[in-house]
């Protein structure tokens, strides 16, 4: 009765966009696909809408071949990052738009358009038209179209991408309370964004997928605590993970003219070079630390971000407080050992400090 | 003179909206097609089938005209009705074509998938969606079809003796040794006016043309 994909490949060019992609989607979940631009979510969700046949692989839902059934027959709803609406029609006939082509009864009709309008806030916009509404509220037509639809799978791609900061923010929170009340058990929701933040607010089954091929799958903390490669630590952190070439000797952990103490978590790894990653929060303005010269000092809202320079290693500092800072200024840092990472040559986790990650 | 000038009147409007209407719906189609699909043929692709529909109007049409001459007198549709306008849709559709191509490569193909995800099969997410947000672009065509229909002077001329005569061709005859001014310029005005009046009718729908509310 779960969405399922087996071994899915798609690659209309030299390039793949979707690579050996295999899942299992069960009914009532969240799912989010996490992933950079041009990493194949938008192929991923099409393929799984049908505006997309792929080159091999087998596509199932409630035990019907996907594959061999039209996308207009498929009873799936999408919404997309660019705000698609039917310009032609208000809003209230854009909502009832899919309705009406199931041929579905007016009172129906009318109490499922009532119920979604009433879901994402635009009761009383009935008859506006679509280019006299705001960025934010196109989307929100757009996703009370998908919602009024109960299609059994939902599709968001990048919702919130091209929104101003405020909206996106508002809308993130709403979008939690309407997947978690708005939606029926038997509705699959695949939710596709570039941004941790998001992955980790929304809190449900992530997928990493980078240059089409699974990364890693799991429930959002387990992606948070052990990112299984070197690559899902940059995609699932924002600012990416740094990234530090280093050695372990004994109790001594160096880089770069840097010692540090090695944490207890790294008791049992053989001495030899690892990369080291650290998050950006985790870097504190210590005057004990280690001399760093400022390249860059972005403040945004409550957080300075410092982009700090020493030899041929940058890092990124998260400070959570706003500072000047000036370019060139020299600035004493220190890293917080107990909350390091340790990749090895194959760019594989061996060490993390929730645990060891092993398979 | 005048009932005369008037059945010139009425054939020449009949020619030019037959010929506008019919290339206006096969060259929507057409440029449809070749807009949101792919073709291959060798090493054709879509836009050398659509270079060759505009290839058609390249050449100078003096041209074209013996080919026709001799292609109406063969199926004996010369200086008839039906010949003529057979041979406008060969005029006219290159530029329904061209410009409408241009036009739905400017419609977000998300629409169409929008549509088709909301349960329209192909050919209705063509009717039902993309045609009603396209007008403005049907309308420039089919502006550039009537106005090129109805100012032809030379098809007219070559492929028309005596049963059919368009209005342009009616106009030039008038002039002869002793020229009555007046009917010239009275049948000048009225083979201007209907430009004029359809130029004012349309410019309204020209400046509104916009997809904003499809895609910000």
């Amino acid at each position: 009765m779960n969405l399922i994909g087996e071994n899915i490949t798609y690659k209309p060019d030299d390039q793949f966009h979707l690579n050996d992609v295999s899942f299992n989607f069960k009914k009532g979940n969240l799912y989010t696909i996490l992933g950079r631009t041009l990493s194949g979510k938008t192929t991923f969700l099409k393929t799984i809408a049908g505006l997309l046949n792929p080159d091999s692989g087998n596509l199932s839902f409630e035990d019907n071949d996907f594959i061999k059934i039209p996308v207009w027959e498929r009873n799936v709803a999408m919404v997309y990052q660019q705000f698609i609406n039917y310009p032609h029609l208000n809003v209230y006939e854009n909502i009832i738009f899919p309705l009406k082509q199931r041929k579905i009864s007016e009172d129906q009709i009318k109490k499922d358009v009532e119920e979604s309008l009433k879901t994402v806030g635009l009761v009383g916009f009935e008859n506006r038209k679509i280019q006299e509404l705001s960025g934010g509220q196109q989307q929100r037509v757009a996703l009370a179209r998908s919602l009024a639809k109960k299609a059994k799978i939902l599709l968001l791609d990048e919702p919130l991408v091209n929104l101003d900061y405020k909206l996106r923010e508002q809308l993130r929170e709403e979008f939690k309370r309407i997947f978690t009340q708005g939606l029926s058990e038997d509705t699959i929701l695949i939710y596709s964004t570039t941004d941790p933040q998001e992955v980790m607010e929304l809190n449900g089954e992530v997928i990493v997928l980078d240059e089409g091929k699974v990364l890693q799958k799991g429930p959002a903390k387990e992606i948070f605590e052990n990112p299984r490669t070197l690559k899902v630590a940059e995609i699932s952190n924002d600012p990416p993970m740094n990234i530090l070439k280093g050695t372990k000797s004994s109790e001594k952990l160096s880089f770069e003219n840097i010692l540090i103490n090695s944490p207890s978590h790294f008791k049992n790894l053989s001495d030899q070079s690892y990369n080291f990653g650290i998050r950006a929060s985790e870097i504190k303005l210590d005057n004990q630390g280690e001399e760093f010269e400022i390249e860059l000092a972005e403040i945004s809202g409550s957080e300075t971000l410092l982009h700090l320079k020493k030899g041929d290693s940058k890092v990124i500092a998260l400070i959570e407080e706003v500072m000047n800072f000036k370019i060139h200024e020299k600035v004493k840092i220190k890293f917080n050992e107990n909350k390091l990472y340790a990749f090895n040559k194959n760019e594989e986790l061996v060490s993390s400090p929730y645990g060891v990650y092993n398979g | 003179m005048g009932w005369i000038l008037l059945s010139h009147i009425l054939t020449a409007f009949f020619v030019t909206c037959t010929a506008s209407l019919i290339s206006i719906v096969l060259g929507t189609l057409a440029a449809y097609a070749l807009s949101r699909f792919t073709f291959k043929a060798g090493f054709v692709r879509n836009n050398d089938i659509t270079f060759f529909f505009i290839s058609q109007r390249i050449m100078p049409p003096i041209v074209l005209s013996i080919p026709f001459f001799i292609f109406l007198s063969t199926i004996g549709l010369l200086d008839s009705l039906i010949g003529l306008v057979v041979v406008y849709i060969v005029l006219l559709m290159p530029i329904a074509v061209w410009i409408m191509v241009d036009f739905f490569n400017r419609v977000p193909k998300e629409l169409d998938e929008t549509a088709l995800i909301d349960g329209c099969n192909p050919y209705q997410a063509f009717y039902k969606v993309v045609l009603p947000n396209s007008i403005p672009g049907l309308i420039v065509a089919g502006m550039f079809c009537i106005i090129f229909g109805w100012i032809d002077f030379f098809f007219a001329f070559i492929l028309t003796f005596t049963e059919v005569q368009l209005l342009p061709v009616k106009v030039v005859a008038l002039n002869s040794s002793i020229t009555p001014w007046w009917s010239l310029s009275a049948s000048a005005l009225i083979s201007v006016a209907p430009l004029i009046i359809v130029a004012f009718v349309v410019e309204r729908y020209l400046s509104k043309g916009n997809l904003s509310g499809a895609l910000k």
